[in-house]
Order: structure tokens, then C-alpha cells, then sequence
């Protein structure tokens, strides 16, 4: 039974795995950019995302939930991004991502493992 | 606790004569993330909205306060809800990629999912056309239309790419919808499908919404600018008039039944209406602290706002 799990687990990383990161961005890509010269959406530009504290781009206009959040030292890591990918309001109360959220705890490592390489 | 109508009757005196409005809250079960809303044309009828956190059609009885939550499926994240001309309800489901329709009487939903070569297209907002063709956004970059006499669904490259948002029709029948990331408006062309780009004079302006008076004059809310600007579509002229405010965002749009404005306001979270005659905005609030109106719709006399940040749903009434 154990065995069987432990399959079921790997079969669904590996539906999911860093390859899809291009699919599951489409999740995203409405208002976020990596390309660092798009600055104009609705989202914060997410080039060299990781290890940058929350709400801190001077160009972009967060909400002041997310402010806050960074200002109590909340930084994008794996496992931080992971929690907000799987619900924003719950890791971020009164975030304007709000109903956004990525359910499949497969999908989010993939699209994370992609994201690691896709916004340096 | 959601069964309570809290209601704040505040007599909010405006500036100009006769424009007495009060305001009425409705509290949600916590943390649905209601995002759109949309009022039976019915006096006293039922207000549906998407509630995008949970996955759920909910559906207000203004009477009694009572809600009531329709589960869509598993995934789903509804974006828009509208009204059929039967009174049904169909939602733009962005986490389903479906365009999903609830039976009003026996609550049944019927899905048409996105063709899988398309891949997700981030569903937004939709609105039925005279013909009732429904016209649907994505705010991936497309646009699209789904007969529901014959289930034919068609989808089409937005120009620009990403940022199709709101979505509305004129009185003649001509299908407007508003760009965001795009910063434009787009007619489509009745006889070919295609989409016409109409640009607003301000470059960068941000159009999130748009909603169309009863002579077919286009209104845009403008996020990046915070603007309320005007398109006639007879003359291609356009308007623009700052929101006020020192820094405003303005979200959604909406045109009552007296062709007034009525806009949401993130900056300073209010709602404003517009006189287009004077030119002048009134400012209106609930008691929320926060309140995100993602969108506005209404019937005779009332104005509905979802209020995402505050879970609430707030009816301004006025005479």
C-alpha cells in the first residue's frame, strides 16, 4: 500500500514536472511578466522573484496587506511561494491575488522548479 | 451570521439635489473571494455572484439576506457571472477553463470547456449579445463566442495579446470589450468576428471595464490612469475625466438606468457616480475599511457592489 502511494506520487510529479513550468505559467502570465522590461501589469514583475522580500519593487503598487507581510519578513523561498501558489488569502489575508489559487500540490513544485531557473 | 442583514441606512447627502442614496450591507460566509455580481432585473430579485476563492455560484435574496452557495466543480474559480435573458446564470470559470452555465431552478451545471488547444486562457468576463451568442474575455490574449443552441464555441487571438477583461454590449448590439494589458477597447465586427482596437488617448491608461450607456456611448474604467473616459462610437471622439483623489485606480464601470456613471475606486475605496451632464462626481461609501469592488451591476434604483476585501455584498439605493 505504501508502495502504491509512493508510485501514485511520483506518477503525478511527473505529469507535472519542470517542463510543464511553461503551461502552468499560463496560470500567471496575464499579470505577471519575467521579461524585465515588462513593467505595465497588473501583477509585479517576477524577475529575480526568489529571495526577494514581499512588496518591495519601487515601480509597482502593492496592496497594503503585502506591504505589511514583507515588512514582517516574509521573502519568496520555495516553500513560502508554495504556500501562496496553494492559497494567497490564507498565507496573505486582504491580498488582491485573492482567488487565485494552484491546488495541485504537484503542479505548484513543478511550476516553482521552473520558475527558480525562468526569473533569474 | 451571513443570515443577518446588517443594514447601515446612511444618509449620505451629495452634493447636488435630490441625490440622496442609502446604503445597504449584506455580510458573506467569510473568505468566498466574491468577485462579480449581477442583479435579476426583477424588483427584490435574487443577486448572483462568483465567489472565486471557494468555486462557488452564490445567490442573494435581498429580502431576507438568506445566501445560498452552488459548488461549480472541482478547481473552479469563477471569474464573471451574468444573467441570461431566461435568467440563468453562466459564469466565466477561469479555474475550470469553462465557460459554465447554473440551472436556476434545479441548480444542474452544464459545463462547455475550452478547446485543450488553447491551452488556459485565464476566463474573465462575458455578456450575451441581442442574438444571444454569449461573447466571453481571457485575459490570456483571447476572445471568443459560444452559441448555446448549438454548443459551437469558437476562440480568437486578442490583438495585442494578453489582457482582455471586461466585456459589454450597446443597445444596436455591438460588442465592446476593454484591454488591460493592452490599453485599449475592441469593437467586434458583427460580420467577420474579428476584433477593431480602439485606442484611448491616454498611452498606458489601463482600460479594466467597460459599459455602454443607452445611446451606445462606451464608458471605460481606466486602472493604471484612474480615469472614467468616454467613447462615441458615432463621432470616435473621445473624454476623459480624472477620478477624484490624489492617486486614483479605477476599476469597474457600470451606467444606471439614468445614464449616470458609477465606478469603483481602489485609491481611496469608494464608489463615485458620474453626471456626465455636470461633469461632477459624487462619492459614496459603506463601512467597509477596505472594500475591492471588482465590479458594479444594478437594476432600477439600486446599484450592487461585491466587496472582495470585505465579503460583503452592498446595494446603493437612491431615487
Amino acid at each position: 500500500m505504501g508502495l502504491a502511494i509512493a508510485l501514485l506520487v511520483v506518477v503525478s510529479e511527473r505529469a507535472a514536472s519542470a517542463q510543464d513550468g511553461p503551461r502552468l505559467f499560463q496560470r500567471c502570465y496575464a499579470c505577471h511578466s519575467l521579461d524585465p522590461a515588462e513593467r505595465h501589469l497588473s501583477g509585479p514583475n517576477l524577475r529575480e522573484l526568489f529571495g526577494r522580500r514581499a512588496g518591495v519593487l519601487d515601480e509597482f503598487e502593492y496592496s497594503l496587506p503585502l506591504r505589511e507581510a514583507g515588512r514582517r519578513g516574509l521573502v519568496w523561498t520555495v516553500e513560502t511561494l508554495d504556500r501562496f501558489l496553494e492559497d494567497p488569502e490564507e498565507l496573505v489575508p486582504g491580498v488582491r491575488m485573492s482567488g487565485v489559487r494552484l491546488r495541485d500540490p504537484g503542479e505548484r513544485r513543478a511550476l516553482i522548479r521552473w520558475l527558480q531557473g525562468a526569473t533569474r | 451570521m451571513h443570515r443577518l442583514i446588517v443594514t447601515l441606512v446612511l444618509a449620505l447627502t451629495a452634493a447636488t439635489a435630490a441625490a440622496q442614496v442609502t446604503v445597504q450591507e449584506y455580510p458573506l460566509p467569510p473568505r468566498l473571494g466574491v468577485h462579480d455580481v449581477w442583479a435579476d432585473p426583477a424588483p427584490d430579485g435574487p443577486v448572483w455572484f462568483s465567489a472565486q476563492r471557494s468555486g462557488h455560484l452564490g445567490r442573494l435574496d435581498p429580502k431576507t439576506g438568506k445566501v445560498e452557495l452552488i459548488p461549480l466543480g472541482p478547481n473552479s474559480a469563477p471569474h464573471g457571472v451574468i444573467l441570461d435573458a431566461d435568467g440563468a446564470p453562466w459564469l466565466t470559470d477561469g479555474g475550470q477553463n469553462a465557460i459554465v452555465r447554473v440551472d436556476p431552478t434545479t441548480r444542474a451545471v452544464t459545463k462547455w470547456p475550452l478547446p485543450q488547444s488553447r491551452g488556459y486562457v485565464n476566463l474573465n468576463t462575458a455578456i450575451f449579445d441581442r442574438g444571444g451568442v454569449h461573447w466571453f474575455t481571457g485575459q490570456n490574449g483571447v476572445y471568443g463566442r459560444l452559441d448555446p443552441r448549438t454548443g459551437d464555441l469558437k476562440v480568437f487571438d486578442a490583438p495585442k495579446g494578453r489582457g482582455p477583461y471586461g466585456i459589454h454590449v450597446t443597445p444596436e448590439g455591438v460588442v465592446y470589450y476593454a484591454s488591460l494589458a493592452g490599453s485599449h477597447i475592441a469593437r467586434i465586427d458583427a460580420a467577420t468576428d474579428k476584433a477593431v482596437m480602439i485606442e484611448p488617448p491616454t498611452p498606458g491608461q489601463g482600460a479594466r471595464r467597460v459599459w455602454s450607456d443607452s445611446t451606445g456611448v462606451v464608458w471605460v474604467s481606466e486602472w493604471n490612469s484612474g480615469q472614467l473616459s468616454r467613447y462615441d462610437p458615432r463621432t470616435g471622439q473621445w473624454r476623459q475625466w480624472k477620478a477624484p483623489g490624489a492617486r486614483p485606480r479605477v476599476y469597474a464601470v457600470y451606467v444606471d438606468e439614468r445614464d449616470k456613471v458609477w465606478v469603483s475606486d481602489w485609491s481611496d475605496q469608494v464608489m463615485l457616480r458620474f453626471d456626465p451632464a455636470t461633469e461632477t462626481f459624487e462619492s459614496f461609501k459603506s463601512s467597509s475599511g477596505t472594500a475591492d469592488v471588482r465590479q458594479i451591476h444594478g437594476r432600477r434604483g439600486e446599484i450592487w457592489t461585491p466587496e472582495s476585501a470585505a465579503d460583503k455584498l452592498v446595494v446603493y439605493r437612491y431615487r
